[in-house]
């Protein structure tokens, strides 16, 4: 669905952000694009949105490049910005204009996602919280029906329940010919809702595995003892050592997204072998 | 369904951009009546004799100038914005389509909408003072003052509009400073190609193509060009082309970085 081919990209043609950046997101996935603060993350979404252009390569969503802004592209994929943009309308106002661009939109299941995310639907969006605005345009991106869905750190503004929410409703949301991406810096936001991790760090994409693969070759946890474990990266805790340790055993373990973000971004090429092994590619 | 235009989609888009906009575009609307009537009224208090047809262009042109590149300027204000833009680039529409619905509005409706409140500010006013016997008439601008307008409206409107894609915000000041400093230089270079060509000594240099006014052995000539106001309507045009299409493909290249 989204082929992403050799793409670089620099600020200003001489601050490189990214560097041969090769992808292949299919449909039915919800991938978590996580990195560290000016890891160009927002920076790739906005190239496969098309709202930025490549220095070298290409983005393309079915086949058609996104820098092109084509119509057709632009009624397949929707892009939530990290910072919204909403209108002195209400969520129905906003849609009664707003929608009809989008072939398959659908008004019930606004309406619905809008009750779920306890949004009120006539008020003025622009006098909604920060919060309330980032979930009514949630709601309408999901509505949208595009085969593709960009967020960029949905999850900020946020309070803990509706980032609750957030998660339940984008776990049902995904279907088989709907690819999602999501950026955050806070990993703990993503938790149990992607199936694809992807890392960016040092201007490449450094980890693209799923996330059961992960639990198949990795073991999380808190160990007062480490010995017989293969640990690949461990941090000190009032609890213990908390680890991540290569799995030869099949036991399953929880995956802890931010702990192995955590091991990726400090250096880890025993890790990274790891995950390249079997059929996981980088 | 064209690849670059579709009137269905056009209209739609027209639709949306006057819903998330028309407070603006109405509270603009007011402020012009304001200026008119306010401005209009102490003018009139000071005048001594009723205000004749050569004032009423002069002040119909000189807002309609002002007012328009000032509208004009701010028209595109969302590309400036990274959150706006986002949204705008990302709108299933043509880049034409948003193009064109920033072009209407502040050409084509704002002429349409300008020249209804001028004149019913103007006939507002003539019922506001009298000058004892001598009876105040609204006139209409002649042939020749409307061709005078278009062409200048056309130009700067099209100087406006890129300047509204080319600057991120001051859209404005920005403009109009790049725009008296690229008069100047052309003033300039005119002044220096003529006098390099002649040796005369001008006393005044106008744009290339108008008229110019030089010293030679003690005699003053004025050399006019009868074509010169012609060559001036067309090449303005040409050039309001050329900026109109250069402020679409700035649009088509923005990105939101």
């Amino acid at each position: 669905m989204v082929k992403i081919d050799q793409l670089n990209f620099a600020y200003h043609g001489d601050r490189r952000v990214l560097r041969d950046i090769n992808l292949n997101l299919q449909p039915g996935h919800i991938y978590g694009l996580l990195g560290k603060n000016g890891s160009g993350k927002s920076t790739l979404l906005k190239c496969m949105a098309g709202l930025v252009f490549p220095t070298a390569g290409a983005c393309l969503l079915n086949g058609q490049n996104t820098a092109l802004r084509s119509v057709g592209v632009l009624q397949e994929l929707y892009f939530i910005p990290e910072d919204i943009y909403v209108p002195a309308l209400s969520p129905e106002q906003f849609v009664n204009n707003t929608a009809i661009f989008y072939p398959r939109f659908d008004w019930a299941q606004f309406v619905h996602f809008l009750q779920l995310l306890e949004v009120d639907p006539k008020r003025p969006m622009n006098k909604l919280s920060y919060g309330q605005q980032k979930k009514a345009m949630v709601a309408f991106g999901l509505a949208t029906g595009t085969r593709l869905l960009i967020m960029d750190e949905p999850t900020n503004g946020l309070d803990i329940p509706s980032k609750i929410q957030f998660r339940k409703l984008i776990a049902a949301a995904v279907s088989d010919d709907r690819c999602i991406v999501i950026s955050t810096h806070q990993v703990r936001d993503l938790d149990n809702l992607i199936d694809t991790l992807l890392l960016i760090d040092q201007e490449r994409v450094t980890v693209n595995v799923l996330v059961d693969e992960l639990s198949d070759k990795l073991i999380f946890g808190f160990f007062d003892d480490t010995t017989g474990l293969d640990v690949i990266y461990s941090e000190e805790t009032l609890k213990g050592h908390y680890v991540i340790a290569r799995n030869t055993t099949g036991k399953y373990s929880r995956t802890d997204l931010e702990l192995l973000f955590n091991a990726v971004v400090t250096g880890n090429p025993a890790l990274l072998e790891i995950l390249k092994e079997g059929g996981t590619h980088v | 369904m064209s690849k670059y235009f579709f009137f269905q989609r056009f209209l739609r888009l027209l639709i949306k951009h006057s819903a998330e906009h028309y407070r603006t575009y109405l509270m603009s609307t007011a402020v012009l009546v304001g200026v008119m009537l306010f401005g209009g009224g102490f003018l009139f208090v000071l005048m001594p004799d009723p205000p004749d047809a050569g004032f009423q262009n002069v002040c119909f042109v000189m807002l309609l100038l002002l007012s328009g590149t000032m509208f004009t300027s701010t028209i595109f204000s969302d590309f400036g914005e990274k959150n706006k833009a986002s949204a705008v680039i990302i709108l299933p529409a043509t880049t034409l389509e948003k193009f064109l619905v920033g072009w209407l509005y502040s050409y084509v409706l704002f002429i349409l909408v300008y020249t209804l409140v001028f004149f019913t500010a103007l006939y507002g006013l003539a019922n506001f003072r009298t000058w004892g016997n001598r009876a105040f008439m609204i006139s209409s601008p002649g042939r020749d003052v409307l061709i005078a307008v278009f062409t200048l409206y056309s130009f700067l409107h099209a100087v406006a509009l890129f300047g509204a894609m080319a600057f991120k915000r001051l859209h404005f000041i920005k403009t109009a400073f790049l725009f008296f400093l690229a008069y100047a230089v052309l003033l300039l270079l005119n002044y220096l190609f003529l006098h390099q060509l002649t040796g005369a000594q001008f006393v005044h240099v106008d744009v290339p193509f108008a008229g110019l006014s030089l010293m030679s052995d003690g005699r003053y000539y004025v050399v006019e060009n009868a074509s010169s106001a012609t060559v001036v309507v067309v090449v303005s045009l040409v050039v309001s082309l050329l900026l109109w299409a250069s402020a679409y493909y700035k649009m088509k290249e923005k990105q939101v970085v």
